[in-house]
């Protein structure tokens, strides 16, 4: 069973199903080019269906219940023990091989109606099924998931995206530096943090309303896409925000525009809420994720669900967007990439807030995770060069390059398993009560804001389950026990808006009438939100982020 | 176009509430309170942040056609029922 680099699990009497048997046979033919593309790059490849018997066989116990996110996960962790390979491929959508639905700590039924985080971070650790997302601190594996397209249907999408995946070719670093990019007008201070801390350079950010949704092929032209926009469940498209008049949300990004004008093995990284949500398209066309996938993108990393950020700042959804695209700028796989992503999320600060974990758990890669868009630096090729795959298979060693990948993996197999028993967390309940002097200061807090009453969640920071004896600053300073995350919801109301303000803030003149029409102005009824959440630290607060300002 | 199978009929009012706070999808929504429980309202094909044809039927009685997805009633076509 050695020698397999990269395994591709898939249900496929539930493919069969959904494709009838002649287009199974069809993916079939296109995942055999797959491995065919695969061993010219020096990649073993090995489909294997968790459902049959056959392919399980000295593996472990197979899939018999298509739904049942247990018994997938059981038998994707049996097959990675048995294999461990160095890129796991999901194969389907969730209607094959299951999102695992993770509790959503800050679930509440107003604030956030995600009861559920569906999630692919349990594939990506070694920790056993749980549907509690601090069980998965630790991810361990390389995956990515190619899916289908939910429901009925969708075949010829499906071996269109493994025939891309095929064909790929790595390409230097400086064509990466073109890029697309297109915001909410409110939210584009992070958004422009966020491109200059990947390209040096915030210039050429798209702004929602002012520019787009049709997109020239010009401007689609950039190789790598970062969205920081709205979007919404079961929707093909994303939207804008005007920073002065919050109800001008006009569709910034589209699902059918898409068709012929992108580049071939663009990669995305979209901060939207559902932005990687895989839905069956009806009436509604097909999700923006899967149009990328199907016009040629390498990769998507997305969010299944309601994501945050600040408007200004760079947190949580900027921050784990950002650091999965400066690691494929920097020669990842788009997979490795995803798991250095996760697991520097999760180290930076040494502990995890009830908003990091979902953030951490939503946001998963579509597409072959062994992609390797952006080639090595010329330093590192002229070092493997001077090493040749000849020379090494004479002396029965592994090719350098695959040395090479067997090290990086035992390394982050090391690092993921240190981290998910170093890293302090909250839970995923609330599961504190602040003191009344607390109280009294959040309340303030509330009010210096302009909050109304809203609602407050409180969750202690529990410490890891192997404290490290080498503590850095911020660990010695937050002791478990001693440290709460304190959530405090509310809105509060703009000011009146006139058609001077819009003016002002340089709202078109054409857009200004549309507006007018949309929410006629003045209209001080408007109101907005914000989640601030508090930090306590024995017994006083020390940091207070807001999360999101509308 | 495919037709969705899971296409219910449901009656309920019509509110207006605020949805989502503090997330990146904040704003002012459109529910549907049925016995069910309450969604968000979204006419098929619409914009689902903020629909001014929503806005007319706050306050009113429907008897709506549509599908439940998550938290959403998608309505396909829908009929004004009483209330207000």
């Amino acid at each position: 069973m050695a020698n397999v680099h990269k395994v591709i699990v898939t249900n496929l009497a539930t493919l069969k199903r959904k494709h009838g048997a002649n287009g199974l046979k069809r993916i079939q033919t296109a995942v055999n080019k797959l491995i065919k593309a695969d061993a010219r790059r020096g990649i073993s490849t090995e489909l294997i269906g968790i459902d049959r018997a056959a392919d399980m066989k000295g593996i472990g116990k197979r899939v018999t219940k298509t739904k049942d996110p247990r018994q997938a996960k059981r038998a994707i962790d049996a097959v990675c023990d048995a294999h461990a390979p160095h890129y796991l491929v999901i194969l389907g959508a969730p209607d094959v091989i299951p999102h695992v639905p993770l509790k959503n700590p800050v679930y509440d039924g107003d604030v956030d109606v995600d009861r559920e985080v569906e999630s692919d971070l349990p594939y990506a650790c070694d920790a056993k099924y749980g549907r509690d997302i601090v069980d998965f601190l630790g991810p361990t594996r390389v995956v990515g998931r190619i899916p289908d397209v939910l429901g009925q249907g969708g075949t010829a999408h499906l071996v269109s995206v493994l025939n891309n995946a095929a064909k790929w070719t790595s390409k230097p670093r400086s064509v990466f530096e073109r890029h697309f990019c297109v915001t909410a007008e409110a939210w584009k201070g992070s958004t422009r943090r966020s491109i200059r801390k990947l390209f040096g350079t915030q210039a050429g950010v798209k702004m929602s309303p002012y520019e787009g949704p049709r997109w020239s092929k010009t401007e689609l032209g950039g190789k790598v896409h970062f969205i920081n926009c709205h979007g919404d469940t079961r929707v093909s498209k994303f939207y804008g925000e005007n920073e002065v008049a919050p109800w001008d949300t006009p569709i910034a990004h589209l699902s059918t525009h898409l068709g012929g004008r992108i580049p071939r093995a663009a990669i995305v990284a979209a901060e939207c809420c559902y932005g990687a949500e895989l839905y069956e398209p009806t009436a509604e066309p097909m999700g923006i994720c899967q149009r990328y996938l199907g016009e040629g993108a390498s990769g998507f990393f997305g969010s299944t669900n309601i994501a945050y950020g600040p408007a200004q700042e760079n947190e949580y959804a900027d921050v784990l967007c950002g650091y999965f695209v400066r690691a494929v700028l920097d020669g990842a796989s788009l997979g490795r990439a995803a798991l250095l992503a996760r697991q520097k999320y999760i180290s930076r600060g040494g502990h995890m807030g009830p908003h990091d974990l979902k953030t951490l758990a939503q946001f998963i890669l579509l597409g072959d995770p062994s992609i390797h868009p952006v080639e090595l630096e010329p330093k590192k090729r002229a070092k493997a060069k001077r090493r040749p795959v000849a020379k090494a298979r004479r002396r029965g060693a592994a090719p350098p390059m695959l040395q090479a990948r067997s090290k990086r993996r035992t390394y982050l197999r090391g690092r993921g398993r240190q981290i998910g028993v170093t890293t302090a967390s909250v839970s995923s309940k609330m599961d504190v009560r602040p003191t009344a002097k607390l109280r009294k200061d959040l309340e303030q807090l509330r009010q210096s804001r302009g909050l109304s009453a809203g609602k407050l969640m409180s969750f202690r920071l529990h410490g890891p389950a192997k404290p490290t004896k080498r503590k850095s600053a911020s660990a010695k300073r937050l002791k478990a026990g001693k440290t709460a995350f304190h959530i405090i919801v509310g809105t509060s109301k703009l000011k009146p808006i006139s058609a001077q303000d819009l003016a002002k803030a340089k709202v078109p003149r054409r857009r200004r009438a549309a507006l007018a029409k949309a929410a006629p102005l003045p209209r001080p009824q408007v109101k907005t939100g914000k989640v601030l959440v508090a930090r306590e630290v024995n017994g006083k607060i020390d940091r207070i982020v807001e999360i999101h300002r509308h | 176009m495919k037709k969705d199978k899971r296409t219910k009929q449901y009656i309920g009012d019509v509110v207006e509430r605020r949805f989502a706070r503090g997330s990146k999808s904040e704003r002012d929504a459109v529910m549907f309170s049925t016995r069910y429980g309450d969604f968000v309202l979204r006419r098929e094909g619409g914009h689902p942040l903020f629909d001014p044809e929503l806005k007319k039927l706050v306050g009113k009685r429907i008897r709506a056609w549509g599908i439940r997805h998550r938290h959403v009633f998608i309505m396909t076509r829908w009929e004004e029922i009483g209330g207000g």
